[in-house]
C-alpha cells in the first residue's frame, strides 16, 4: 500500500520545524494554504463525498476547510501534523452539513455506480469484467461497513497513519488497529459474498 | 520474546506492514515471512486486497470531480480578503465599515458613554462599603427576616451562650442552602446560621436561618458568632434589653458588631487551631498581644482575661 510519508507535510513553505513558534505574514500563509489545497483537495473530496456529501457540499466544506486552515495559522497556532489537522476539520465539517442535509440515502448508491462506471486499463474485456466486478464488490464491503470503520479506511487509504486516523475520529489507537484490521478481513472474503 | 516460529495474525501482520509495530517486532515479523510461505501467500493476499481497494476507491467518482481551477481562484479570492482583513488595524476596519460623519457621531458617543461610566463608577465606589461587602454577607430580609421564641431571660442565661445553640438539623441545612441557590458544590464554604442566635431567644425556623459565608469576607461567620457572645452577655449582665438585642441583630447584625465593639474591623482572628483561640468580648477590655504568627497569615491574637474560651467550627 503506497503511503505517502508523514515528512511530507514538512515540504510545506513554512520556516523551521513545524514545533517553531515562528510567525509568517498572512500573505505568505496565504500561499502556503494554497499550496495545501492543491495537495489535499481531492483526497479530502473523496473522503467528503464517502461521508454521503454531494459534490457541491464537498466543494463547499473543501473552502471552508482551507478558510480555517488560514485563520489557525494566522493566529500562530499548531504547525503540527497539519495532514491530520485537515482531515479532522473536514471530518467535522462534512458530518455537520450532512446533518443539516439529511442527505437521502439513494445519494450514497451513487459510489456504486461511478465505480461500475470506470474503464480498466487492463488488456482484455474479460479481465475488464473481473476488475470491475472486484471493484463492485469491495465497495459493497466497504459500505456495509460500521461507519466508524468506513472512516478509517478511508482515512487510511488517504494516506493518515494510526495516530492521524486516532485525531481524526476521537478514538485510542487500538480502536482504528482493530477497525482496520476487521476491515481487511471483510474486504479479503469480498469475493465470497 | 516471541518465538519466530508461531504465525503472526492477520492483525500483526497488516500493523507490520503499516509500519506501526515496534521495530524490534517488525524484524520478528520480517523474520518470520522469509522462513514461513503460509504466511508470505498471507500477507500477499493483504497486501492485494489493499491495493484493490486503494484503487476502488481513488477511482470512485475522481471523474466527477469538478476542475480545481474555479474552485482554486475562489479560494485565492477569500483568502485575500482574510488577509487583508486580518492586517487592518482595527481603526482601519472602523474606517471602511463608517462614513467620516458616522464616525465623528461615534467617537461623540463613546466620549460621552466614557465620561457616563466613569461618573457611575465613582458613585458605585462610594457606596462600596455599604453595598457590596454588605450583600454578601447579610441575610436577604425577604428570606431571613429573623424569627424568635417566647422565653425568659433566666432560661436563656442559665448556661454558656454557645451550649443554648442547637446544630441545624440537615434537612433544614439544605433547604435554606437551596433557597439561597447555593449551589451544592460550595456549600461547605457556608455555615447555615442563625439570623438571632438561639441564646437570643431565635429559633431554627428558616425564616431564621441563611447561608454565612465561613471565609470569604472579614463579616464572616465568626465575627458574627462573636457579636451573639457580646449580646447574650450583655443581655444576661442586665445592660441590654433581650428585644433590642434580637431587633439589632436580625435588622444588620454588622452595624451592630461596630456599634457593640466600637469598630470599623472584625476584631481578632486566629490561625492556631481551636484550642488556642481565645475570644474577645471587647477590644477596650481586653490586653492586645501583637503576634505574627507567619506570612500569609499575619494576624493579632487577642487575649481576653476572665472570658469563655470560643470554639470555633471546624476549619
Amino acid at each position: 500500500m503506497s503511503i505517502p510519508p508523514t515528512e511530507a507535510i514538512n515540504g510545506l513553505p513554512f520556516p523551521g520545524r513545524a514545533s517553531d513558534a515562528v510567525f509568517t505574514t498572512p500573505s505568505e500563509i496565504e500561499r502556503a494554504v494554497i499550496s495545501l489545497f492543491d495537495q489535499f483537495r481531492i483526497p479530502l473530496f473523496r473522503y467528503t463525498l464517502s461521508l454521503g456529501l454531494s459534490v457541491h457540499d464537498g466543494e463547499e466544506v473543501i473552502q471552508e476547510v482551507f478558510l480555517a486552515l488560514f485563520r489557525h495559522l494566522n493566529l500562530g497556532r499548531s504547525r503540527k501534523n497539519l495532514r491530520g489537522w485537515i482531515f479532522c476539520v473536514a471530518h467535522n465539517l462534512a458530518l455537520r452539513q450532512r446533518h443539516s442535509n439529511q442527505r437521502s440515502q439513494a445519494d450514497l448508491a451513487s459510489e456504486g455506480a461511478v465505480a461500475e462506471g470506470q474503464v480498466d486499463p487492463s488488456p482484455n474485456p474479460e479481465e475488464q469484467a473481473l476488475a470491475a466486478q472486484r471493484r463492485r464488490n469491495l465497495l459493497a464491503v466497504v459500505r456495509a461497513l460500521p461507519e466508524q470503520d468506513q472512516c478509517c479506511l478511508r482515512l487510511r487509504a488517504e494516506g493518515l497513519r494510526y495516530r492521524e486516523i486516532a485525531r481524526v475520529l476521537g478514538v485510542s489507537l487500538g480502536a482504528v488497529s482493530m477497525s482496520l484490521g476487521r476491515s481487511i478481513a471483510r474486504l479479503m472474503r469480498a469475493d465470497e459474498v | 520474546m516471541r518465538d519466530e516460529n508461531i504465525h503472526p495474525s492477520d492483525q500483526d501482520l497488516l500493523l507490520a506492514a503499516d509500519g506501526e509495530v515496534s521495530q524490534r517486532r517488525a524484524a520478528e515479523v520480517r523474520g518470520h515471512l522469509e522462513s514461513c510461505w503460509q504466511c508470505r501467500a498471507r500477507m500477499a493476499e493483504i497486501e492485494t486486497t489493499i491495493v484493490d481497494f486503494v484503487r476502488a476507491h481513488t477511482d470512485t467518482a475522481e471523474h466527477n470531480f469538478p476542475p480545481a481551477v474555479g474552485p482554486r481562484a475562489l479560494l485565492k479570492a477569500r483568502l485575500a480578503e482574510l488577509a487583508e482583513t486580518s492586517s487592518r488595524t482595527p481603526w482601519q476596519a472602523l474606517r471602511s465599515v463608517l462614513g467620516r460623519r458616522e464616525l465623528a457621531y461615534a467617537c461623540v458617543l463613546m466620549l460621552l458613554a466614557v465620561v457616563g461610566v466613569r461618573i457611575l463608577y465613582q458613585q458605585a465606589i462610594r457606596h462600596e462599603s455599604n453595598a457590596v461587602v454588605y450583600a454578601a454577607v447579610l441575610p436577604d430580609p425577604q428570606l431571613t427576616p429573623g424569627a424568635t421564641r417566647t422565653v425568659a431571660i433566666g432560661d436563656l442565661c442559665s448556661m454558656p451562650h454557645e451550649e443554648v445553640v442547637r446544630p441545624v438539623p440537615d434537612a433544614l441545612r439544605r433547604q435554606v442552602l437551596n433557597e439561597y441557590g447555593v449551589p451544592n458544590t460550595r456549600a461547605r464554604e457556608y455555615e447555615v446560621d442563625y439570623l438571632i442566635a438561639p441564646g437570643l431567644g431565635g429559633t431554627d425556623d428558616i425564616r431564621n436561618l441563611w447561608p454565612q459565608p465561613h471565609q470569604d469576607t472579614a463579616w464572616n461567620s465568626y465575627a458574627k458568632d462573636q457579636l451573639e457572645e457580646r449580646l447574650h452577655h450583655l443581655v444576661c449582665a442586665g445592660q441590654l434589653d433581650v428585644t433590642t438585642a434580637q431587633r439589632q441583630i436580625a435588622s444588620n447584625w454588622i452595624a451592630a458588631y461596630k456599634k457593640y465593639f466600637g469598630t470599623d474591623h472584625p476584631v481578632a482572628l486566629h490561625v492556631r487551631g481551636p484550642v488556642d483561640l481565645q475570644f474577645v468580648a471587647a477590644q477596650t477590655e481586653h490586653e492586645v498581644e501583637s503576634t505574627t504568627i507567619g506570612e500569609p497569615f499575619a494576624v493579632e491574637i487577642l487575649v481576653a482575661a476572665n472570658k469563655p474560651r470560643y470554639t470555633p467550627h471546624c476549619l
